[in-house]
């Protein structure tokens, strides 16, 4: 079955200011979400947050800048793994993604050889 | 978990425990999206706590000579001790020392995890007032050296008191949220029944009163399926289906109630149940036993006369007696302050000037109570009524 990264950008905020019974209802959420796909997803990771490393090239030798990239409104924050048969089905599944609330999604299919 | 942080560091640091708490969540929430939950959540999140916890001890250096016995009080069945854990900590914030509302607020904050704002709205007060009676109340602990521990004998059953008024309340605010698209917030109820069940199931705190609350709970809790539709929308009991309600929770609420009845306290929460047991076994609203839950009503009166309660008195006297007796007794309360932002008081004033044909009234009050803080259904609900009441020019 075709695979799709789903990646998850985020500004940041994110959850500032909830209470903890807010966070365990999103928590929640996001664990229902889970569930609802039926093991469609095949892996998944958060990103570190605040760190990172980008490398250029400039006159002909690499340059690295570090992170994080507060140049960028939102910032790359994790990623997902999903089997589906096509990008409808994925753009259905990211749609219902507790995430949605919090960024924006980018969703691309893994090229296959 | 919040509980199990406070028996291990002591309730003097509780804030150190509610902050770690706090960060763990924040944590969990930023991996678990993405890696999914782990098989035992909770563990987890102590884990993490605790880890947060000790390093912010190991910066403190009053604490230094501290540390071994605080690497001995972390061992690795912490889990088994959460039932226990909770009930005492909800002993702890219900401690004679601390001011009545100060308990409650506490506990909710402490043992149910609910935000200032949402404390503040479930006691009707303003936020900053709720917050600093919070931080009053931690320092109280502090200053007294409150122990976490359960307390015994006669100590025992007054503190009950306590805690069985913050579930109530707690229960209620799930029960009928007071702002916002969501009418009720059911985990808030299911997490108070449970509180309750704990409670009553503890060998020292198994007393009628204690049933008499969870058999409240769980009666009210069976009305929860009919109580709003798939739209969202707010079924007031009359126009409820009652096919809907649960009769499993039904069942269970009317053995606690005779289990209530063993000895011979009778308590508010044993009025309120037995009120919610006549709506529970009447066939309809018309064939309710409305003098019974009236005379309940009374001598609840006689045993709490609160304007909420005043306010329910009103509406079983209207069932039993007409909507005249309903409007005598409103007119008792209807300038009390407790009341000032409480939309129920205008809407039922409006619902009984509307059975005795005076439109121009009902309208007036529907109008009044559009203007206090309510959730989007009940806004809607209001509307509809103002639709039938008369004509009216919206804002």
């Amino acid at each position: 079955m075709p695979q799709y990264v789903l990646l998850l950008r985020d500004d940041r905020e994110g959850v500032a200011g909830f209470s903890p019974e807010e966070m365990q209802k999103l928590i929640q959420r996001y664990g229902d979400w889970r569930r609802s796909l039926q093991n469609k997803v095949v892996g998944g990771q958060k990103l570190k947050d605040g760190e990172g490393h980008v490398l250029r090239k400039q006159a002909g030798k690499a340059a690295v800048t570090d992170g994080p990239f507060t140049e960028a409104k939102e910032v790359m924050g994790g990623f997902f793994i999903v089997e589906a048969d096509n990008y409808n089905q994925v753009i259905e599944l990211a749609k219902t993604c507790p995430h949605m609330d919090f960024g924006s999604i980018e969703v691309r299919a893994i090229e296959r050889t | 978990m919040l509980a199990t942080l406070t028996r291990i560091f002591g309730p003097r640091r509780l804030d150190l425990a509610e902050e770690v708490v706090e960060d763990a969540l924040v944590k969990a929430l930023e991996l678990w999206p993405f890696q999914g939950i782990p098989e035992n959540p909770s563990a987890w999140l102590i884990q993490v706590a605790k880890h947060r916890a000790l390093d912010a001890i190991r910066r403190e250096a009053s604490l230094a000579e501290k540390l071994p016995d605080l690497t001995r009080a972390f061992p690795p069945e912490d889990a088994g001790h959460f039932a226990d854990d909770e009930l005492t900590m909800m002993f702890l914030c219900c401690h004679p020392a601390l001011a009545r509302e100060t308990r409650i607020a506490l506990t909710l904050k402490s043992v149910a995890g609910f935000s200032v704002r949402e404390i503040a709205r479930a006691f009707l007060a303003e936020e900053a007032a709720i917050a600093q009676r919070l931080v009053r109340g931690k320092r109280q602990i502090r200053d007294r050296e409150i122990q976490f521990e359960m307390p015994i004998g006669a100590e025992l059953l007054a503190r009950l008191d306590s805690v069985l008024e913050v579930l109530y309340l707690f229960f209620n605010e799930g029960y009928s949220a007071h702002e916002g698209e969501s009418l009720l917030r059911q985990d808030l109820c299911e997490e108070a029944i449970r509180l309750a069940r704990l409670v009553a199931g503890h060998p020292t705190t198994d007393v009628p009163r204690t049933h008499a609350l969870l058999a409240l709970l769980l009666l009210q809790a069976s009305r929860l399926p009919a109580r709003v539709s798939a739209e969202g929308e707010l079924f007031l009991m009359r126009d409820q289906d009652r096919s809907l309600w649960d009769r499993r929770l039904i069942a269970k609420g009317l053995a606690h109630l005779d289990r209530s009845a063993t000895g011979d306290e009778l308590s508010s929460y044993h009025l309120q149940a037995g009120i919610a047991s006549h709506h529970a076994i009447a066939a309809s609203y018309a064939e309710t036993d409305w003098q019974e839950i009236g005379e309940l009503y009374e001598q609840l009166y006689a045993m709490d006369p609160s304007p909420v309660i005043a306010l329910n008195r009103a509406i079983a006297l209207s069932r039993w007696k007409g909507p005249e007796a309903g409007i005598a007794a409103l007119s008792e309360i209807e300038r009390h302050p407790a009341l000032a932002h409480y939309h129920l008081l205008p809407a039922t004033l409006g619902e009984l000037w509307s059975e005795l044909g005076d439109t121009e009234r009902a309208a007036a009050y529907y109008r009044a109570a559009l203007e206090r803080p309510c959730t989007g259904p009940e806004r809607r609900l209001l509307q509809k009524k103002l639709g039938i009441a008369g004509p009216v020019i919206l804002a």
